[in-house]
């Protein structure tokens, strides 16, 4: 077998695995009834299983999006533009899932859909940048044009990122404390076999991203083969 | 001794393939003349020449007394005219050419503008707004413009479009002054009355 | 510098354009002036906690912005003047003359909207230094994103709302940190209270200033 038959196939099996382990396997989580003082069954953290390595995956396509941009820049080989868009597409799409799991739990956790958390921000803000980079692809026809400014935007909103993700949640906080009360994710312990799921999940995340990834940009490649005689 | 020399060059536009692996050497003293049907890819060249397309296949180099030379000395050394090339509407010939020359850091040369304006022919138009000249004068600021800097490369599309017979012998006589090893003139033309300027004609089919 | 005088004389160009014909400054001042106006109807007579009162100043100055600062380039391409620029000049100096300017641009929203922004909606007490400190930062930060995004939006075909839809996003960091600095500063808190964003906003606009000198030459050339 070949080797990407054979990472295809681990993909298939971590996916399969996690998706069953992260119901049955791992151990349901508990948190503090501030009332009681006992630990209450949360069943509803098995969302993190998916929520999670979603949000990982849309950030490492956006990031392989952006060396994809720079390379396309200096050799100007359309594949590494293949591989921006796939990337990006993928990215769009993993960053939704994100955001509406979030959102499902935020919903479920603290009674509303949207908490101003600077994750659930961070999140969306990724999600208005992939806009924004099929708004821009979309707007130019000719496809060297279009590939050019597509790779300096995809670079451009990168470079916000560590401000993103490092310095606004900070300024955030000094306008608006949150809640004492967080996710569990934060400070808690996780039961070692909650872990194991949680890293089978991420690992079968990112081969599945880079299935897709590798689909999609032959795809893109043969779109563009035919066009060109 | 100025060469231009053209390895494979090739410019597509989408799937469409307008200059297919040109590949030739210009010399200096020669003064090329382009000719080929509409959609031959006689603007592209001149404009791959001028630095406004980059070649989409294979390239091109200038080659200045045996050293290459780089994207901004290919800038301040060329001179372009073409059809869509516009100037600032509101502003006068010598007004365009005053920015022109800051931009391109020419050294400031008192009269040097106006002497040019005068020996394109506009010698009693240079604070009238481009915008309101003529097609036939607004050509001539086109010219001055790409005579500004005593440029090295000429290129030049079209270039007596719109112009009377004064206008056209000026530009005869332009092309054939730049006649030295070291200038070299590209003219891109369909007007048989210019196929004469040329010492070596380029077929585009 | 020859370099430098180059970028002065495209700036010179654009100022002396834009005093003939006033478009970018009318729009945005316009955008500014009747979006104020708008909110002042709403909400005038009531107090304002600061950080509403500082959110309204940032969302009048970006809004406003998308109004006008893309023009700086789009005019070049719609009238076919971007083929003579693009012959004589670097990238680079286009980049910096266009972004200064941008930068004259802002300065004089912020010069005519702070003063009716006091009238309308009126600002009771501020560290005033750390307010005008903050307005300055953020407009260099706003000139120096909205400066390279409009370069790339001007050679896109449609361009509608695209300015606005492709600044927004790189732009989030200055927006937070401008609403930090005037709110903070609308609170009477100390200049030091608000060092992160003015850290922010410092390091974001060489970080855009930066990368513009690596990337306008992919944008600019074709």
């Amino acid at each position: 077998m070949s080797r990407s038959g054979m990472l295809k196939g681990l993909t298939a099996v971590l996916m399969t695995a996690g998706i069953v382990l992260a119901f049955t396997y791992a151990p349901t989580a508990t948190r503090p009834n501030f009332s009681t003082g006992a630990m209450d069954p949360w069943p509803e953290f098995r969302i993190f299983f998916f929520h999670v390595p979603s949000a990982w995956v849309a950030t490492l396509a956006f990031l392989v999006a952006m060396v994809a941009s720079i390379r396309f820049l200096m050799a100007r080989d359309r594949r590494h533009d293949d591989v921006a868009l796939a990337s990006s597409e993928l990215g769009f799409l993993f960053c939704a899932l994100a955001l509406v799991s979030g959102m499902i739990w935020a919903r479920h956790e603290w009674g509303a859909f949207w908490n101003w958390d600077p994750r659930q921000n961070s999140v969306l803000i990724l999600l208005l940048i992939y806009a924004g980079y099929f708004a821009l692809r979309s707007a130019v026809p000719e496809p060297g044009r279009r590939a050019r400014l597509a790779a300096v935007y995809s670079i451009v909103a990168f470079l916000t990122v560590p401000f993103l993700v490092f310095i606004v949640p900070r300024i955030m906080e000094s306008l608006h404390p949150s809640p004492i009360i967080k996710s569990g994710r934060e400070g808690g312990v996780m039961d070692p076999k909650m872990r194991q799921v949680f890293f089978l999940l991420m690992a079968a995340f990112t081969g599945l991203y880079i299935w897709m990834l590798s689909i999609r940009t032959r795809m893109e490649r043969a779109i563009r083969g035919v066009g060109s005689i | 001794m100025l060469e231009i020399h053209l390895d494979d060059l090739s410019r597509s536009f989408g799937e469409r393939r307008v200059l297919r692996g040109i590949t030739a050497v210009i010399r200096g003293g020669e003064r090329l003349l382009v000719r080929g049907p509409n959609g031959s890819g006689k603007t592209t060249l001149l404009k791959v020449l001028a630095g406004l397309l980059g070649p989409t296949g294979g390239g091109f180099r200038v080659l200045d007394a045996g050293e290459a030379r780089d994207d901004a000395w290919r800038r301040r050394w060329t001179g372009y005219v073409s059809p869509d090339l516009v100037l600032y509407d509101e502003f006068s010939p010598l007004e365009n050419l005053d920015f022109f020359s800051r931009v391109r850091a020419l050294a400031p040369e008192a009269g040097r503008d106006r002497d040019l304006l005068g020996r394109v022919g506009l010698g009693d138009r240079v604070h009238q707004p481009v915008g309101t000249l003529s097609t036939g004068l607004r050509q001539r600021a086109k010219l001055a413009f790409a005579l500004q800097g005593r440029p090295r490369i000429l290129l030049l599309d079209e270039p007596g479009a719109n112009l009377d017979q004064p206008g056209r012998t000026f530009v005869a006589d332009t092309v054939t002054s730049f006649s030295s090893p070291e200038t070299i003139v590209v003219v891109a033309t369909n007007d048989p009355a210019e196929f004469g300027l040329g010492t070596r004609t380029l077929e585009l089919a | 510098m020859s370099w430098l005088r180059g970028a002065f004389a495209i700036l010179a160009k654009d100022v002396r354009s834009e005093v003939r014909t006033r478009a970018a400054l009318n729009a945005i001042l316009l955008f500014a002036v009747v979006t104020l106006a708008m909110v002042s109807f709403a909400i005038g007579g009531f107090g304002l906690a600061s950080e509403v009162h500082a959110s309204l100043l940032w969302i009048i100055m970006f809004f406003a912005s998308m109004a006008g600062l893309s023009r700086t380039f789009v005019v070049e391409e719609e009238r076919g003047t971007v083929m003579a620029l693009r012959l004589t000049a670097a990238g680079g100096q286009v980049y910096l003359g266009k972004f200064l300017f941008n930068l004259a641009l802002l300065a004089i929203l912020s010069l005519i909207l702070l003063p009716l922004f006091q009238i309308l909606l009126p600002i009771p007490r501020a560290n005033w230094s750390l307010l005008l400190g903050g307005l300055v930062l953020g407009c260099l930060a706003l000139a120096a994103a909205t400066t390279l995004v409009a370069a790339i939006v001007s050679q896109a075909g449609v361009k509608g709302a695209l300015f606005t839809v492709l600044s927004f996003p790189i732009l989030i960091p200055v927006l937070v940190a401008g609403v930090g600095t005037t709110q903070k500063a609308m609170a009477v808190q100390p200049v030091s209270s608000a060092s992160t964003e003015i850290q922010l906003l410092v390091s974001y606009t060489g970080v855009m200033i930066t990368a513009a000198f690596f990337l306008f030459d992919f944008v600019w050339r074709d």
